[in-house]
């Protein structure tokens, strides 16, 4: 390695010190009650009763592609993760290789924050105003006309099946980068708590800017969906227009889809954690991906098939969320030189008092 | 910068081994030497905080304030739980939460029992629909029928009385339910679309049943997946009978933390009104805590 961080070498000091202190090993547990006696009570599909504990894991190796030994992973201890909380260790003997978020990645800053509460406050402005009055753009463009006849299902209750089918891919979906990948994978099993909230962060932080660009958007270019051409029109109606498609706002927030928006969105928040990251390893990282792309197309598709959105309208959607998906993500896994002094060749060490120990650390 | 960040990850070290040794910061002032954990009633454990319980069954009763916040695409239902006991296994008490969702707002309070593989709460639950109104008679609903705005907004009243079990049987457990719910606050003659429950109903009276089988696994088979069985039905309604089958599924992460899900679709009914007539959480994220 031809130049070596000094925070690495700090890192690696405090290490060595802190692994030398006094033993940090579980003591044996008591043995557990037969689950059937300890099942849960008010619960009945809930945890028999309190988790074993597992010693903490050495930390074995860091994210893909890193120059960096991994620094103590100091998170391991439950109590630093949600305070009097006991997680439940994952399933196999052997602990999953810690997810590390490299020393060199930005964490989520004040900037990142203000981003995301400024997009938390424009999309909930964007729900409570109505779209404007003016329709920017109405009907379709393009080939919007022939793709809506031969994706449009013919019967009512086609197309109503086809918006429930929208929606549940779109919350499986767009809670999967927090609660799957985030929470489950990075956070539980792999013991990475400092990985996950990360994760989380910059999940949150995509969703914030694209729900806000569409809801601004479809505020303002107000174009009526394109089953608002039957509201109320026929003899029975196909759709009358005492509803609320017809009545209510929902009718002309059409541009642009949000159900593509957030799929697509999602898809690219999970395609750069699995691939930064190795959250499953090898080809699991790649179907994941594919997967999310897959669900992500079959909604936008789904969309024009229920006659909710234009094609242009998902298209769109779907660039805009693919957009925000890889790039804020890919933002805060880009390398940023952390350590101004890294050229110089001195060497610097101070012993600090630490708790009941002393620590020593030093740039080199 | 390189100095700063050691200093800072070394204090954490040493702060963080020690806060799991129970002896707190020992680079200020001296703490006086901790009660045994059997003082606290609860197991030793040298990577958790030694006044922490492991477990809600651990400890004796006492008065409790628990909470339960359920988080989803998109709706959020916030619990809070007032009690004697041992939060959320073994109590008695007060149950009240509030429902925020994409379909309206409501709320409920009631009365809880929990014991030993029995569940049973009784209370009262409002909901105050944002897009659904009352409905004119008729013998089957399509989704447009519950799309209209023609009628008046619904603002339901429902009493209801829930009781739960659950028996072992090989690598999981038999769960049952049973509730019956009575509909008020409806105007005369017409039906009404019952939230919670997923269905249209002509009041007063509506009972349901679910039955299934979970099978449990991990470490200590915290977790949970099966399929259930829903089977509903209006009295006041013909041929209302509603069956829906699914699967259930749960992760328990740790003690407060848990990842849930259900997808229960219809497949009997009088009515054709999709997945709005089912019984989902797709995806959410449950969150408790309790005063220890």
């Amino acid at each position: 390695m031809g130049t070596r961080s000094p925070l690495r070498a700090g890192l690696l000091i405090v290490a060595t010190l802190t692994a030398s202190g006094p033993a940090f090993a579980a003591p044996p547990l008591p043995p557990e009650d037969p689950p059937a006696a300890r099942a849960p009570l008010a619960e009945p599909a809930g945890p028999p009763d309190a988790p074993p504990v597992k010693p903490p894991a050495a930390s074995t190796s860091g994210p893909k592609d890193s120059p960096f030994a991994p620094p103590p992973n100091l998170s391991k201890n439950p109590i630093d993760v949600l305070p009097g909380d006991v997680i439940y260790p994952p399933l196999g003997d052997k602990p999953a290789k810690p997810v590390l978020w490299n020393p060199e990645w930005p964490r989520f800053s004040t900037a990142d924050w203000i981003i995301t509460a400024a997009g938390a406050a424009i999309t909930l402005t964007a729900a409570i105003i109505p779209p404007q009055k003016k329709h920017s753009l109405q009907g379709g463009i393009a080939f919007d006309a022939s793709a809506r006849k031969a994706l449009r299902l013919p019967t009512s209750e086609g197309r109503y099946a086809a918006r429930d089918g929208s929606d549940v891919i779109l919350s499986l979906e767009a809670t999967w980068p927090f609660f799957v990948d985030a929470l489950i994978t990075t956070w539980w099993y792999h013991g990475s708590p400092d990985a996950a909230a990360q994760m989380s962060l910059v999940d949150g932080e995509a969703l914030a800017i694209v729900t806000a660009i569409q809801g601004a958007t479809n505020t303002i270019v107000s174009r009526e969906r394109p089953y608002g051409q039957t509201c109320g029109q026929g003899q029975p109606p196909e759709l009358p227009g005492a509803t609320n498609d017809c009545d209510g706002n929902v009718r002309y927030r059409s541009f642009f889809s949000g159900h593509s928006a957030f799929t697509f969105m999602a898809a690219g928040l999970i395609c750069v954690h699995h691939e930064k990251l190795d959250l499953l390893g090898g080809a699991g990282d790649d179907i994941a991906c594919l997967t999310a792309y897959a669900g992500a197309a079959a909604t936008a598709t789904l969309r024009v098939m229920g006659d909710m959105h234009y094609v242009s309208d998902v298209a769109v959607g779907a660039s805009v969320g693919t957009l925000v998906g890889l790039a804020v993500p890919l933002l805060h896994y880009r390398r940023v030189n952390l350590a101004p002094t890294e050229k110089k060749i001195a060497v610097d060490w101070t012993v600090i008092p630490v708790g009941a120990g002393l620590g020593v650390g030093g740039t080199f | 910068m390189a100095l700063a960040s050691a200093t800072v990850l070394a204090i954490m070290a040493q702060s963080a081994r020690a806060h799991a040794e129970g002896t707190g910061p020992s680079y200020d002032t001296p703490l006086p030497p901790e009660p045994p954990p059997e003082a606290y009633g609860i197991t030793t454990d040298e990577l958790i905080d030694l006044r922490m319980r492991r477990s809600w069954n651990d400890g004796n009763a006492r008065p409790f304030l628990a909470t339960t916040l359920d988080v989803g695409w998109v709706y959020l239902r916030p619990r809070l739980s007032v009690g004697y006991g041992n939060p959320f296994k073994t109590w008695f008490g007060v149950d009240v939460n509030a429902i925020v969702g994409g379909a309206g707002l409501g709320g409920y309070g009631g009365l809880r029992l929990a014991l030993p593989r029995f569940d049973l709460r009784v209370g009262p639950r409002y909901f105050a629909a944002f897009n659904r109104d009352n409905l004119n008679p008729q013998k089957s609903y399509n989704r447009v029928d519950l799309d209209s705005t023609a009628g008046t907004p619904s603002r339901v009243i429902t009493f209801e009385a829930e009781a739960e079990a659950s028996v072992p049987l090989g690598p999981g457990d038999i769960i049952g339910l049973g509730s019956v719910s009575y509909v008020t606050n409806v105007p005369q003659g017409q039906l009404v679309f019952e939230e919670t429950l997923r269905i249209i109903v002509a009041p007063p009276l509506l009972w349901r049943g679910r039955g299934g089988y979970v099978v449990r696994f991990g470490s200590s088979r915290q977790h949970s997946v099966g399929i259930v069985a829903d089977v509903l039905d209006v009295p006041k309604r013909d041929d209302s009978l509603t069956v829906r089958i699914g699967p259930v599924v749960r992760v328990v992460l740790s003690r407060r933390v848990e990842v849930r899900g259900s997808f229960v679709p219809t497949i009997v009914s009088p009515d054709h009104i999709g997945l709005i007539g089912g019984d989902f959480t797709e995806l959410g994220f449950r969150y408790r805590w309790a005063t220890e």
